[in-house]
């Protein structure tokens, strides 16, 4: 098996597994840790489907940095639909229901609001201050994963991607169809798939604890 | 070590009334250390600091809701730049990444500067909580304050005024203003000849009543300087005709372990608890008090001996307006015609969620009811909040970077009352109103509720 083989035959298994692993054992971790003060932020929500309201417009919306941070929100808000709409458009294209344009769009907003927060991030001074090194390599990963994504999308080579894909849902990848910046693409998006749980990134599943168990702790 | 060195490590002359026996400079970073590691071990502490420390996305939204950036506008007092204080410390003591890569995860050793930049900056932090209520990520740079300054009292960094009361609080005399037993008696006698000379009715101060069905302490300092809070409280017990009581032993609810230590508020807590237990009360009523409230209410359940569990823990506001909403009170209005505005203490607020009830009190009593903006979850804290208020070095930062949006907000709502149930919210706001010689005056809610009260047709 040569490099290129092991990259994108075996190498997205285990980038997908460990994402997975990271991600169930950080919730785990943070769900068995034992009940502390309730240090509940007052409003709660009232009820599941307040909590459920809230938690929905904020994730489709982003309010509370939209109220506060509008030049960040525009960043934060468009990498992060950018984002969902890559993984969502992707699935969609896979299964034949979208063009591979639709995911072009989304990598392509996915690398400018990256390197719009990089900018504002250096521009702004309280964001300068509060920035090291993690933030921005973070943000950076993300371009480079997207912008790798959206080159290896370019129709400039004969090769399906879309069958590449299906054959690794099916377990029998087709890894002679891929050139090189495919490879490159398959390899820095699984880096990242295995690095984001271990990292700060791992806000998707914290914002559960960090509002249900904590603010919205009742009486 | 000479005489004057022996002086030295007394206090920091820098911050004469934040540091008390300090250790010497050389043992800090490790102190620091082992109460940091003592502290992320602590059962209560440990998911809320692993997802605040771990996570924050450092989008600096807080900034625009802290009172004190908006009007200071230093860095410093970036709550999340306050909060990263700790965060590097404990990135780079207490995690893989930290230890592995350092500041390239934005991890970094403790020095003794750092320590002294905490002091400065946990301090100058009022723990109002705005700041987390529109965090994306529902980080509460509160807690980490507060965690801070526990870690600061270990090395001798904390408010003079605060450990003094506490000390002669858990003392022989029991309360932090230091009253003996005969001059509260005292008190409380005068208090009830005002409600006699006043209603023309024998209102009583319950003292020391076994199985009364509430069991009141108010901030001492009520006794001292908020007479018509505690006339109103009285009236409206009388007036509902509820049975109360207040301890001869233990009449305290102060509790300044909240603001730098829980091995204090563990003893204060107990001690109250212990003195409702001994009357055989259920209900543990706290008077017109933000933090205290706040105390009892978060940490019956944690620091509280066990037997203590099953006691009920309520604010007067609470009370008060169960009783309104029964039907037990009447008022008139008519009494305070001046128009009224609405202070919401950050403790009962955001911290215990009594939003409406205040206001549904006042509305009963009151003629003329303004609201000032923002309010509610958003209200501009005193400016005192987080114990500052007894803090005397900050008096002037109280008066300006601490406290200005709130006086921003009154002069605006022009109110000829500010309505503040809060002993601390009161002495802040009161220092404001005469610094900035605004044309109000600040009360109770009692103190409103008690004049507007029907007693026994008598208003």
């Amino acid at each position: 098996m040569t490099g290129s083989e092991f990259i994108a035959g075996i190498f997205p298994y285990i980038a997908v597994a460990l994402c997975l692993l990271g991600t169930v054992w950080r919730f785990v971790r943070w769900l068995s840790l034992p009940p502390h003060v309730k240090w509940t932020l007052y409003p709660v929500p009232e009820g599941i489907a307040g909590q459920l309201k809230y938690m929905l417009k904020e994730m489709f919306t982003f309010e509370t940095l939209y109220k506060f941070n509008r030049r960040l929100w525009f960043g934060s808000f468009s990498m992060h639909m950018a984002m969902a709409g890559t993984v969502l458009f992707f699935i969609l294209y896979l299964a034949g229901w979208s063009t591979i344009f639709v995911v072009q769009l989304c990598l392509l907003a996915l690398v400018i609001a990256a390197i719009y927060i990089i900018g504002l991030r250096i521009y702004d001074k309280n964001l300068r201050l509060l920035s090291n090194f993690e933030e921005f390599f973070n943000l950076l990963f993300v371009a480079g994963v997207a912008a790798l994504g959206f080159a290896a999308s370019v129709p400039h080579v004969s090769v399906s991607l879309r069958l590449y894909f299906l054959g690794l849902i099916e377990f029998h990848p087709n890894t002679s169809v891929l050139s090189t910046v495919h490879i490159l693409a398959v390899f820095l998006g699984g880096l990242f798939l295995m690095y984001l749980p271990f990292s700060k990134m791992i806000h998707y599943v914290s914002k559960y604890f960090t509002y249900h168990h904590i603010n919205w702790q009742k009486k | 070590m000479t005489k004057e060195n022996e002086k030295s490590q007394e206090t920091d002359p820098k911050y004469p009334y934040r540091s008390e026996k300090l250790l010497p400079r050389e043992q800090r970073v490790v102190r620091f250390l082992e109460t940091l590691q003592e502290v992320l071990g602590a059962k209560i502490y440990n998911l809320p600091l692993e997802t605040y420390l771990g996570t924050c996305a450092k989008c600096n939204n807080c900034a625009e809701q802290c009172q004190v950036y908006q009007t200071s506008r230093d860095q410093k007092d970036l709550p999340a730049w306050r909060s990263d204080l700790l965060r590097k410390v404990y990135k780079k003591y207490f995690t893989t990444s930290g230890k592995l890569f350092g500041k390239l995860v934005g991890a970094e050793s403790l020095s003794e500067e750092d320590i002294d930049n905490m002091v400065d900056a946990f301090y100058r932090c009022n723990m109002c909580r705005r700041c987390g209520v529109n965090c994306p990520l529902a980080i509460d740079n509160a807690l980490i304050t507060r965690v801070g300054r526990v870690i600061l009292a270990q090395l001798g960094f904390v408010p003079t005024n605060m450990t003094l009361s506490t000390r002669t609080q858990l003392g022989e005399i029991g309360n932090t203003s230091a009253i003996p037993k005969a001059a509260f008696i005292d008190t409380l006698d005068f208090l009830e000849e005002e409600l006699r000379d006043e209603t023309g009715i024998a209102i009583p101060i319950p003292r020391d009543v076994e199985g009364a069905e509430f069991f009141f302490a108010a901030p001492v300092s009520d006794y001292i300087m908020e007479a018509d809070t505690l006339l109103g409280i009285a009236k409206t017990f009388y007036a509902a005709g509820a049975s109360w009581t207040v301890s001869m032993e233990n009449f305290d609810a102060i509790n300044y372990g909240l603001f730098y230590s829980d091995a204090d508020l563990e003893k204060v807590l107990n001690r109250l608890l212990e003195a409702a237990n001994s009357l055989k009360c259920k209900t543990i009523v706290i008077g017109e008090c933000g933090h205290s409230t706040k105390v009892a209410l978060l940490f019956q359940k944690i620091y509280g001996r066990p037997e203590y569990h099953g006691m009920k823990v309520k604010n007067i506001i609470e009370v008060s307006h169960s009783f309104l909403k029964e039907g037990r009170l009447t008022f008139d209005p008519t009494k305070n015609p001046e128009t009224v505005t609405y202070h919401d203490p950050c403790n009962l607020g955001r911290g215990s969620g009594l939003y409406e009830q205040p206001r549904e009190l006042l509305k009963a009593a009151v003629m003329h009811f303004v609201e000032m903006t923002p309010n509610r979850q958003m209200n501009y804290c005193c400016g005192g909040g987080g114990g500052l208020v007894v803090v005397e070095d900050l008096h002037d930062w109280r008066m300006s970077a601490g406290g200005l949006k709130k006086v921003e907000q009154l002069r605006a709502i022009g109110a000829k009352l500010v309505c503040a149930p809060c002993a601390n919210c009161k002495k802040q706001i009161r220092e404001l109103v005469q610094a900035h010689k605004l044309d109000m005056e600040v009360v109770g809610l009692h103190d409103l509720l008690g004049k507007a009260i029907v007693l026994s047709g008598k208003a």
